[in-house]
């Protein structure tokens, strides 16, 4: 276990230059309040572990523990451990900068790697140096005169985890702030209900704070304005004295003057050349008349072209308007009757390709018939003549068939009387001679075989002539009805050809119709009544121009007269438009300070948008809500800590009591949590049994209990350190505590290192009584602090 | 008992006490910058938290 050989100071906080405290194995440094002894305490904890002293909040800077008159303290520190040795050697410049240089075991260490060093040494970091090792008043006196809540936190600063306790204050803080925060954003919200109606008038929020931002502007570049108008008019004043005098004598005309000249600059100031537009149009009127003169009043172009002044070409404008508007009606008009014309037409023409399809369709199918009608009515004519042709011919067969029976009858009587010799006819009985007989036979030869042929011949014409009677009487209602669909066909071709011609017509107009109301469509796209209206008034503009500039070179004619130059009459000019300027700025800035005034108040006192706001107070409330949350259970799991710490270091706890305190009115010590609020409960037990609460017990044995359990925490660590630092122990305790502190430090100078500071002389006197080997130290400060002493 | 065990300790109880939570996350860094760094150090944390939950406790305009 390391323990201190030697301490050396130089410049460090209240000792200027270099000193040098070789220590004992108990040091009792004594010296009044502000002599220098914590200074040699806090030089130990500096060179052990530097910048931790400001990070922890040993020291609220750094700098603070170099001396006043110094820019940089050093501190050596020599430790040893038994053969072992260490150097450590820390210095600090005003600007913060430090250097660290460890020397062990022959070895140099510096920076980084000498920290690192310095731990795996001493095995000890400052929170836990400054837990176990270095025990001041603070940790002694509350517990052994504290409540049982002020024992508590001292407990726990010896456990550490008073850090709970920390982190509560800091989350404390915290919602402090955030009440705040939420206190603040009702008042913005209770200030945008008061605003709610002006900031609805500005449209929101947003709105507010941008017009702010632009009526600063405005103000910025008004002022700017203001400024500049100032030095103009103050130069102008200088140039109007010269004149001023006669200017008033000429009050009336020069106010003519300025009057006109402030209308004619108003009316250049909207464009010049508007003549041009009017003409433009009137033309533009002139040819759409003249190309509908059929439909319009006569009158009119001549009107038009005549209209000079504004009212009369005004009204003219309009009634052409007017006329032309209605053509354009009475075109549409027109055209949707010509389109529905045409369109019947044409619905009336397909129904008549329809119908003549069919009919020639009809006549196309008959045609044949018709034909074969017509060849057989080239060979007979007619069917009537056919017939007559037929009787004829059935008629004529009747008489040659009769003629060859009757010759065939007389050849055979003929030829019997022949052959039989007869001199009589057989049949009639009258004479009839041989030769005549034969004579009648040859003659029946001769003309049979022509009536045979000729019977043959009007056979077959009887049968030709029964068939074509036959096929003229079945073609007859085909024919007829050829002849009906022909004569239909032509009649509806004729009636065709003209629905056409109609048809076409009407698609003409219908172009025509087209064609005109485009005009009318393109001029009215161009002209309406505010286009007349605007040309008008440019037009009546322009007659007033040009008036005021007659009017004008009038007025300055008579002014040069009476004595008032042209040059006067333009610095006039100028100072009355600065003045008149001058007087608008002044108002506008009025306006505008009284408005800003307005915003700044809402913006200043609203902040935000109302769901904003709302948003942001929702989660500020949220958030302590959190907070709140996050302290109770932290309590709740301190106390629960406290519980299995005491449970860790009871057994440890009770053992150095034991060994430290030596009266045997007490056989143990220890500890409990109570339920109530989670403080600690410390007791001890009497040789009888019987337990005694902390209160019960004397100043000495709390003083003892306290000891007790640092060092049995001190024991269970890792901490490689020999000593221990007692700064102001007990300051104000009677003489039976100092009596039982000293007794225990002889105690635990046999196990520790003691470095002690007081500034009780007769605190100091005791110990050094008590403790035989005890070195005594006088810490004195004149211009610096000193260590003197040793003995 | 050394300043590791201490916080195991802590640590361990506040484990318990806050489950796998967010809060629990936040008690422990919190503990933690608190020995690392003091109440500055933890206050960051905090802050940052609360950042986190839409609350800028830095933010003047409140």
């Amino acid at each position: 276990m390391w323990r201190i050989k030697k301490i050396e100071l130089e410049d460090f906080r209240s000792y200027k230059g270099r000193h040098v405290v070789e220590l004992g194995d108990v040091s009792i440094l004594w010296g009044r309040i502000g002599a220098g002894k914590t200074s040699v305490l806090y030089a130990v904890e500096y060179a052990l572990f530097g910048r931790q002293l400001e990070v922890k909040e040993r020291v609220a800077k750094l700098v603070d523990l170099i001396n006043s008159e110094a820019q940089e303290a050093r501190v050596v520190l020599e430790l040893s451990d038994g053969s072992r040795a260490v150097a450590v050697e820390r210095r600090l410049g005003r600007r913060g900068g430090e250097k660290l240089r460890v020397l062990a075991e022959g070895v140099e260490y510096v920076g980084d790697k000498a920290e690192e060093k310095l731990y795996e040494l001493l095995g000890v970091d400052e929170d836990l140096y400054e837990r176990l090792v270095y025990i001041s008043h603070r940790t002694l006196e509350a517990f052994i005169y504290g409540t049982s809540q002020k024992r508590s936190l001292s407990v726990d600063r010896l456990f550490g985890i008073d850090v709970v306790d920390g982190v509560v204050k800091v989350i404390s803080s915290t919602e402090k702030t955030l009440l705040e925060k939420a206190e603040s954003l009702r008042s913005r919200l209770a200030a945008f209900e008061k605003y709610r109606d002006l900031i609805k008038k500005y449209g929101g929020y947003r709105a507010v704070s941008s017009r702010l931002s632009a009526v600063e502007e405005e103000i910025a570049s008004l002022k700017r304005r203001e400024e500049g108008l100032s030095a103009l008019l103050e130069d102008l004043a200088k140039k109007r004295a010269a004149y001023v005098a006669r200017a008033r004598e000429s009050e009336d005309l020069l106010l003519q003057y300025y009057r006109a000249r402030s209308e004619l600059e108003f009316l250049e100031s909207a464009g010049e050349a508007p003549e041009v537009d009017v003409e433009r149009l009137r033309d533009m009127f002139r040819v759409l008349i003249d190309e509908f003169e059929h439909m319009l009043d006569a009158s009119l172009v001549e009107r038009l072209g005549k209209a000079r002044d504004v009212e009369t070409l005004a009204v003219v404008l309009a009634e052409a308007y007017d006329a032309l508007q209605k053509v354009y009606r009475d075109l549409e008009s027109q055209l949707a009757e010509t389109r529905r014309t045409y369109e019947q037409l044409l619905t009336r023409a397909k129904k008549l390709d329809e119908e003549i399809s069919e009919v020639a369709s009809r006549a196309k199918r008959l045609e044949r018939s018709y034909q074969r009608f017509k060849e057989l009515q080239k060979i007979y004519r007619s069917l009537d003549e056919a017939r007559a042709a037929l009787s004829k011919t059935k008629k004529r067969l009747v008489e040659v068939e009769g003629a060859v029976a009757f010759s065939t009858s007389l050849k055979t009587v003929a030829s019997y009387v022949v052959e039989a010799g007869l001199s009589r006819c057989p049949v009639c009985g009258s004479p009839v001679s041989r030769d005549a007989a034969e004579r009648v036979v040859k003659e029946v030869e001769e003309k049979f075989g022509q009536l045979l042929r000729e019977a043959e011949e009007l056979r077959a014409k009887l049968s030709e002539l029964e068939k074509a009677v036959e096929e003229l009487e079945a073609l007859g209602g085909e024919v007829a009805e050829y002849l009906a669909a022909k004569a239909r066909l032509d009649e509806l071709t004729a009636e065709r050809e003209e629905v056409v011609r109609k048809a076409i017509q009407a698609e003409k107009s219908v172009k025509q119709l087209e064609k005109r109301i485009e005009r009318l469509r393109e001029f009215f796209a161009k002209v309406d009544r505010r286009t007349i209206s605007d040309a008008v008034s440019k037009y009546g503009r322009a007659m007033r121009i040009r008036e005021l500039r007659k009017s004008l070179k009038e007025l300055e004619e008579r002014l040069k007269n009476l004595g008032l130059s042209e040059d006067a009459l333009k610095t006039e000019l100028r100072w009355r438009e600065a003045a008149e300027e001058m007087e608008k700025v002044s108002s506008r800035l009025a306006e505008l300070y009284k408005e800003r005034s307005l915003l700044v108040t809402v913006v200043n006192e609203v902040g935000g948008d109302a769901e904003d706001l709302k948003k942001r107070l929702d989660n500020v409330l949220y958030a302590y809500g959190k907070l709140e949350e996050v302290k109770s259970r932290l309590e709740l799991a301190k106390i629960s800590a406290r519980a299995s710490l005491i449970q860790a270091v009871r057994e440890r706890f009770n053992q150095v009591f034991q060994s430290i305190y030596k009266y045997g009115d007490i056989t143990k010590v220890d500890a409990d949590i109570e339920q109530r609020k989670g403080y600690y409960e410390f007791y001890a037990l009497s040789p009888t049994g019987a337990r005694y609460g902390i209160s019960k017990l004397s100043d000495g044995q709390r003083l003892s209990i306290a000891l007790s359990l640092a060092l049995a925490l001190r024991e269970m660590s890792q901490i490689k350190l020999g000593f221990i630092i007692f700064d102001e122990p007990i300051p104000y305790v009677d003489v039976n505590v100092r009596k039982a502190f000293s007794e225990l430090v002889k105690t635990l100078s046999e196990r520790y290192q003691i470095i002690l500071a007081t500034q009780s002389r007769e605190f100091a006197e005791l110990l050094k009584t008590e403790v035989q080997n005890a070195k005594f130290y006088t810490v004195v400060k004149e211009e610096t602090s000193r260590v003197v002493g040793g003995e | 008992m050394g300043s590791a065990q201490d916080v195991d300790v802590l640590v361990e109880e506040l484990r318990k006490v806050f489950g796998s939570s967010d809060e629990g996350k936040l008690a422990e860094r919190l503990v933690e910058a608190y020995r690392r760094g003091g109440a500055k150090e933890a206050r960051q944390v905090l802050l940052e938290y609360l950042k986190g939950l839409g609350v800028d406790v830095e933010d003047k305009e409140d």
